[in-house]
């Protein structure tokens, strides 16, 4: 256990994963009935893997800086990126001739509309470092289609899960995805995490159904605990 | 949440009634505060956690868990806030299944002490499940986990904690899985075992507790169990000839069981006093007595009395079969709890050496040393070691507990380390040296009940009874670092840092101990009691007495001498039996004759003969 520092990988973790968002709020497009028509461009959402320590944040959309809203233990609304060619995280600042000031920034994620990404601090104070770290992936439904769970391992080596009668390992920064036949109303499917030489490191039945997509996110034990903090987001 | 005293008709606006007014949002508050989790057991009195329902993302035309309130039972090593927060031995010191719990226990926050209450906001079942840190088997059934901790890598689905007789019961001992206390501030098995309460002093066995007006009193209620029980009470084991019937149950248990007689009373006990009374299977300690004046089918028939005479209105019996069977049985070897021969102790305590066990479950553990177990069962059917990881620690917690020969006698003659000899006894070790060690200490014990028991004064001898002092002194259950403490938990007791609850824990109190203590694969008195109980006793019955005896001559020379033995056996009957009956009760209003009153009980010349001078 001692050898899964807290470390976060949020470097390591490369553009991978996707998933189905809800409607972004704008641009809204016309349909002939003149029907307001749901946002196809390209999104993102955010989950939020520690508490974010300004009281508001923001992200660029061509001249536009929006608000974003964060929920407890989930994931954000998507947000459009249709003017944006990086995703940039504002907070205000007292300059009036900039009222905003950088501090998170990250490419989009290449092949896709939807995207989500990872916030959390930098944990550095070298100069010229933006205090907020954020990676993003692949949140397509042709990545992480419904029925299925995506495991990403956060601590700094190798694990092996059992899930749904499966053994396979989960790396540093390579998400896995699979896909279970999940009926409507849902079931429990058993969940092992084990170290690369196969000792009991957590397990549960962990829950979810046809229509959701769940995520696995694996850390490392926090301070003082030997328990894997094992977070879950759920579409 | 609106205030108490709002009326539904007032609940108009966003500020009386909070942001669910438009039916958009709600808010649960249960006190004051904003996190994500509770845990009543630290948390600050009153709180709330605090959230809407679009924080939470119900999507429309979905159900969602929108927070979780969790109440479980305390499992020895779970996280602890800080270094302060109460650690305690749920498995032994507390009660593991307390039908009620007093006001003084439960208001030391606002749950009960061995409960872990939590309320968890959190989206997700999963998510609910992982912060109140509870996991689910992923083995058949729908398990959750238990003992060392709520989760795989260490908790157990099974572990045997309270066991359920199968049998007619042989030892006193075997009612410690009755839960005869009531009471959270009561131990689990409290009869046999016999460690000072942590809210008892140790010159007394009552405390009195004021809480909020409330006056209540608090009882070491092993000690009161163990000198109800162990001076006034044996089990025969005679009952009808039983078997089991193996029931098909819905349910995931393999196996059921259900006692069933398949002969009657009256044929065990023919067969207790016909021509083998083996074959009645009843105590093995035991064997039948028929006085003089008696026949077998007599004691039979009054034995089988069971109507008590005071029920009817002429009375015709008072005194029921149960309460004359001490007078028709002995104890065949009875072994004198004032012993200080280590050797008899040791010969005693390896009564059972390497006897097999059959569990419940039909597994038969065929172990070597002696066993101690304080269950019939192990888990090792239900629960088989993980085939990657083995989960040894868990294991510790499932098995038999078995005694080495050398846990329980070892001259350390072959140790290299010490300079001995095999005949040198100054540095043996073992259960055995231990236990008369603390016989010559404590002793001469004047019941079997004072042998069990602490001793109620304020030495070292009024934490614990003689024999569970005896293994903490050998070291049988090892300690933090070595044998089996070294794998049940690493969680101490830390009574003495709770003085609301635990007003007489001294910090020296639970040394060598850990939460677990009571788990299966500890041994503790109850332990090496269950086995011993049936022969126990603090006084001997059967004495050799040699006399002698001289003629002198005028010269007052010795011209004649001899010297003879005689064994003698104190019996159940009075010396006059005439007007008294053995079970007839004088201790608290004299009844007895005279003469019965002067000698009581009456001896019997087993045997005698005449010795030679080589003998003498």
């Amino acid at each position: 256990m001692s050898l899964l520092r807290p470390t976060l990988l949020l470097a390591c973790l490369s553009v991978l994963i996707s998933g189905s968002l809800n409607c972004a709020q704008e641009p809204v497009e016309s349909s002939d009935s003149g029907e307001a028509k749901p946002y196809t461009g390209k999104a993102f959402s955010a989950i939020a893997l520690s508490k974010i320590p300004y009281e508001n944040l923001y992200y660029r959309n061509g001249t536009k800086f929006i608000e974003i809203a964060w929920k407890n233990g989930r994931r954000s609304d998507p947000y459009p990126l249709s003017e944006a060619t990086s995703l940039e995280l504002f907070i205000d600042h007292d300059d009036p001739k900039n009222p905003y000031l950088l501090v998170g920034k990250a490419s989009l994620v290449p092949g896709t509309k939807k995207m989500l990404y990872f916030v959390g601090q930098n944990g550095s104070d070298k100069e010229g470092q933006l205090p907020l770290k954020l990676y993003g992936i692949d949140d397509s439904q042709t990545v992480f289609p419904d029925s299925s769970y995506r495991f990403i391992n956060f601590a700094p080596v190798p694990l092996v899960v059992d899930f749904n009668k499966k053994r396979f390992a989960v790396k540093p920064g390579q998400p896995k995805v699979q896909k279970v036949s999940l009926s409507e109303a849902g079931e429990f499917t058993p969940f092992v995490v084990r170290t690369s030489k196969g000792k009991v490191l957590g397990g549960t039945r962990l829950f979810s159904h046809a229509a959701n997509r769940e995520m696995v996110l694996i850390f490392p034990p926090k301070k003082d605990s030997k328990r894997m903090d094992i977070r879950f987001f759920s579409d | 949440m609106p205030d108490n005293d709002a009326k539904a008709k007032d609940l108009t606006t966003k500020a009386i009634f909070g942001d669910h007014i438009a039916g958009k949002e709600y808010r649960l508050n249960v006190g004051t505060g904003n996190t994500t989790d509770y845990n009543y057991n630290n948390g600050p009195l009153g709180y709330t956690f605090s959230y809407k329902f679009s924080e939470i993302g119900v999507a429309p035309g979905l159900k969602e868990s929108f927070g979780i309130s969790s109440m479980l039972t305390l499992p020895t090593d779970h996280p602890l806030t800080n270094v302060n927060s109460l650690r305690m031995e749920p498995f032994s010191h507390l009660n593991a299944t307390p039908v009620t719990c007093t006001n003084t226990e439960y208001s030391y926050r606002k749950g009960p002490p061995n409960i872990v209450s939590n309320i968890i906001a959190a989206r997700g079942i999963n998510n609910l499940l992982n912060i109140v840190g509870f996991d689910i088997s992923n083995a058949s059934g729908d398990n959750g986990f238990y003992g060392k901790s709520y989760q795989l890598a260490e908790g157990d689905t099974h572990f045997p904690l309270i066991d359920i007789p199968r049998a007619p019961l042989h030892s006193l001992v075997e009612l410690t899985g009755a839960n005869v206390g009531t009471r959270l501030l009561e131990p689990t098995h409290a009869i046999g075992n016999s460690w000072k309460p942590p809210y008892i002093p140790t010159d007394g066995i009552y405390a009195d507790r004021e809480t909020a007006g409330q006056q209540t009193s608090i009882n070491d209620v092993s000690w009161q169990l163990n000198d109800a029980l162990f001076d006034r009470y044996f089990l025969s084991g005679l009952a009808p000839e039983f078997g089991y019937l193996t029931e098909v149950l819905p349910s995931t248990i393999p196996k059921t069981y259900r006692y069933t007689a398949t002969g009657s009373l009256n044929a065990t006990l023919n067969n207790f006093y016909g021509a083998d009374h083996k074959t009645a299977k009843a105590n093995p300690a035991l064997e039948p007595h028929v006085p003089t004046d008696k026949i077998p089918e007599d004691i039979v028939t009054e034995l089988l009395e069971t109507t008590l005479g005071e029920a009817l209105t002429s009375p015709t019996n008072q005194t029921p079969g149960y309460k004359k069977i001490g007078a028709y049985s002995l104890i065949k070897g009875a072994f004198n709890v004032n012993s200080t021969s280590v050797k008899a102790w040791r010969a005693f305590l390896q009564g059972n050496k390497d006897l097999a066990l059959e569990s419940v479950q039909g597994t038969t553990d065929s172990e070597t040393g002696t066993p101690f177990p304080l269950a019939s069962t192990t888990s090792a059917e239900i629960h088989p070691k993980d085939p990657v990881n083995g989960v040894q620690d868990v294991e510790l917690w499932e098995e038999f507990s078995r005694l080495t020969d050398a846990q329980i006698y070892d001259d350390n003659g072959l140790n290299p380390t010490l300079p001995d000899t095999p005949n040198d006894p100054s540095d043996d070790t073992g259960l055995a040296v231990e236990i008369v060690n603390q016989v010559k200490a404590r002793g001469p014990f004047m019941s079997l009940s004072d042998f069990v028991n602490r001793r109620v004064g304020n030495d070292s001898r009024s934490y614990q009874g003689a024999i569970q002092e005896a293994i903490e002194q050998a070291g049988t259950n090892g300690n933090q670092t070595t044998g089996i403490r070294d794998n049940t938990s690493e969680t101490i007791p830390n009574y003495h840092l709770h003085t609301y609850l635990f007003p007489f824990a001294a910090a020296p109190y639970a040394a060598g101990r850990n939460n677990a203590t009571g788990v299966p694969l500890e041994v503790n008195q109850a332990n090496i009691l269950l086995p011993l109980a049936p022969r126990l006793s603090a006084r001997s019955d059967t004495f050799r007495i040699r006399a002698y005896g001289e003629v002198r001559d005028a010269d007052d020379n010795i011209i004649a001498s001899a010297t003879c033995e005689a064994v003698v056996q104190r019996l159940p009957e009075y010396v006059d039996p005439d007007t008294d009956d053995p079970w007839d009760d004088d201790s608290e209003t004299p009844t007895l004759n005279t003469i019965n009153q002067t000698y009581g009980r009456r001896f019997e010349i087993q045997s005698f003969r005449w010795l030679d001078q080589s003998e003498v």
